[in-house]
């Protein structure tokens, strides 16, 4: 009887991933008594879910992606704190940074492929954390920028949370109308075939293009949600390992299913935060079950959840 | 004239690859390329679909030049293209590849607000249906047996009703009996529709037994160019290619 209503309900969550999201999303921080957490759950969601737009869709690991990430986060600061913007139009600008960023960088990037793409991706965000952490009288250098709160309105966290679970809801109904598009397909040709994508008039570095400076809008979209949630950022916010933590999670996750990014971010947040808390050697204890679940599920938890239950 | 090919050059390093090619091809032709491995063949046929910038040389498709256009710019002026080794989207359904190309071919590359799988579901069907792939249009591209994608990458190549057909190597890696039922099948599509096909080709059954016309390359140039049976007279030819046949 229990099985059964498990099984019921585990083939409606597969046949319905993202309305069960949503779900999950809105009755979660009421479930447990730490919304900052689910928070973060969800911003770093949004920040693998662009990421994946970029690597499983369109086919271009980057290493950098957390340039975007901090773009955003940095412009909604700025905006806030030295030109004074409401918050609200703080946020709403911040992906625009994040935008300008991916579209100047993503111009380059997308002139090379594999290995030398990675290491572009990865030359620009050092570049962006360079100006972060050294130009003081801006960012604040290695300190960062404190007081980066928002607006009344949105100040109990169950608020910012709703606020977030609404705009990424948003985002992630977005990109799944996107990577099911002819713009989508157009992305998934380039990467499955560059040869025959250009035999077919798809100008292909024009169209991974285009994906880059998306996924980079999505990575600044949740760089600002990150900075208001906190309440400060540093330079560690575009670092290089926050940029391998979105392919962490992607992996986790699985690459090319549409919420996989999600529950990978989910996963990795939730063992970070309890790991860290319970063992002095967090950083190795993470590394450890991370490299333990990506062996037990190679395709991620989403791909392997999607094989069960086509079987 | 669909194509024409005038003094053609191109040199990787201090290798001439291609030395001063000129060609014509007419609609409704099918016109052979042949020559031993290095004559320069697939070079050729990569300064055509815009995969090489020519050194030196004209290509006209009608009026319109296309030496040095990018791929995707070739494509779009009416010349479809199979490789040696077929290119299809193989995360992708035998519809879907079709759908894909017929989407590009109506310029919704960059359209994000519809649904990809509700567009040319007909027209991809009348596609498959000609290539006889229709009864497989679900199933997805990484599984079908190699003859079998061949077919489907002949579709996807006419979804944008080309008037030249590049085929490179078209029946390489087939089993033997189905590459004359490949060569048929693409003499009738090109027929139907008057459209010009250029190939390359190893297996001299196929090039004898299909082309209209026949051009001969060794060493970068064209040595001979003609009737499939003037061709093979020609003595030069048994000299430096068929050998004693």
């Amino acid at each position: 009887m229990m099985r059964a209503a498990l099984g019921t309900l585990a083939v409606w969550v597969a046949a319905h991933p993202v309305t069960s999201l949503v779900v999950l999303f809105a009755v979660f921080p009421f479930l447990v008594p730490h919304t900052s957490l689910a928070t973060q759950v969800l911003t770093y969601g949004l920040f693998a879910l662009g990421f994946n737009l970029l690597y499983g869709y369109t086919g271009l690991l980057s290493f950098g992606h957390a340039a975007y990430f901090g773009l955003g986060a940095y412009a909604a600061a700025l905006l806030l704190l030295r030109y004074g913007l409401p918050m609200e139009l703080a946020l709403a600008a911040a992906p625009l940074a994040a935008l300008a960023g991916a579209a100047l960088f993503g111009w380059f990037c997308v002139r090379l492929s594999g290995i030398y793409l990675a290491m572009l991706t990865l030359a620009f965000a050092q570049i962006v954390w360079s100006v972060a952490f050294q130009w003081d009288e801006l960012t604040g250098g290695s300190n960062g920028l404190v007081g980066i709160w928002p607006a009344p309105w949105l100040a109990s966290r169950t608020a910012y949370y709703l606020l977030t679970l609404a705009l990424c809801a948003s985002c992630i109904l977005l990109l799944w109308k996107i990577v099911v598009s002819p713009f989508g397909y157009a992305l998934r040709a380039s990467r499955d075939s560059p040869l025959r994508a250009e035999a077919v008039g798809i100008d292909v570095r024009a169209q991974q293009w285009a994906g880059f400076i998306l996924a980079g809008t999505f990575a600044g979209l949740s760089g600002a949600l990150f900075a208001f949630s906190k309440g400060s950022i540093s330079p560690e916010t575009l670092s290089v390992p926050r940029s391998v933590d979105a392919l962490v999670m992607v992996l986790l996750g699985g690459v090319q299913t549409l919420t996989g990014p999600v529950w990978g971010a989910a996963l990795f947040i939730w063992l970070e935060d309890t790991i860290s808390r319970e063992i002095a050697y967090w950083r190795a204890a993470l590394g450890a079950v991370i490299l333990l679940l990506v062996l037990v599920f190679p395709q991620g938890i989403g791909g392997t959840l999607k094989k069960w239950f086509s079987q | 004239m669909v194509l024409s090919v005038k003094n053609l050059s191109k040199a990787y390093g201090g290798v001439q690859a291609v030395r001063d090619v000129s060609f014509e091809v007419a609609p409704g032709e099918m016109v052979a390329i042949i020559g031993p491995n290095g004559a320069g063949k697939t070079t050729c046929f990569n300064m055509l679909n815009g995969q090489l910038v020519p050194d030196a040389g004209e290509i006209r498709l009608g009026d319109a030049s296309l030496a040095g256009l990018p791929p995707h710019r070739v494509w779009r002026l009416g010349v479809g293209r199979t490789f040696q080794v077929t290119a299809t989207f193989g995360s992708m359904s035998v519809r879907e590849n079709v759908q894909t190309a017929l989407l590009s071919h109506h310029k919704r590359n960059y359209s994000m607000w519809s649904r990809a799988g509700a567009f040319f579901v007909d027209d991809a069907e009348t596609l498959l249906e000609r290539v006889g792939m229709r009864s497989q249009a679900d199933r997805p591209c990484a599984v079908l047996a190699y003859g079998d994608l061949k077919r489907v990458e002949l579709a996807i190549a006419l979804a944008n009703r080309p008037r030249l057909l590049l085929m490179d190597e078209p029946t390489a890696g087939m089993a033997p009996e189905e590459r004359a039922a490949l060569m048929e099948l693409a003499a009738a599509l090109a027929r139907r529709d008057n459209i010009a096909v250029l190939f390359t080709e190893h297996d001299m059954s196929m090039v004898f037994g299909f082309a209209t016309r026949v051009i001969v390359m060794h060493l970068g140039e064209v040595i001979a160019a003609g009737a499939p049976d003037e061709v093979r007279a020609d003595p030069r030819v048994r000299e430096v290619y068929l050998g004693e046949a």
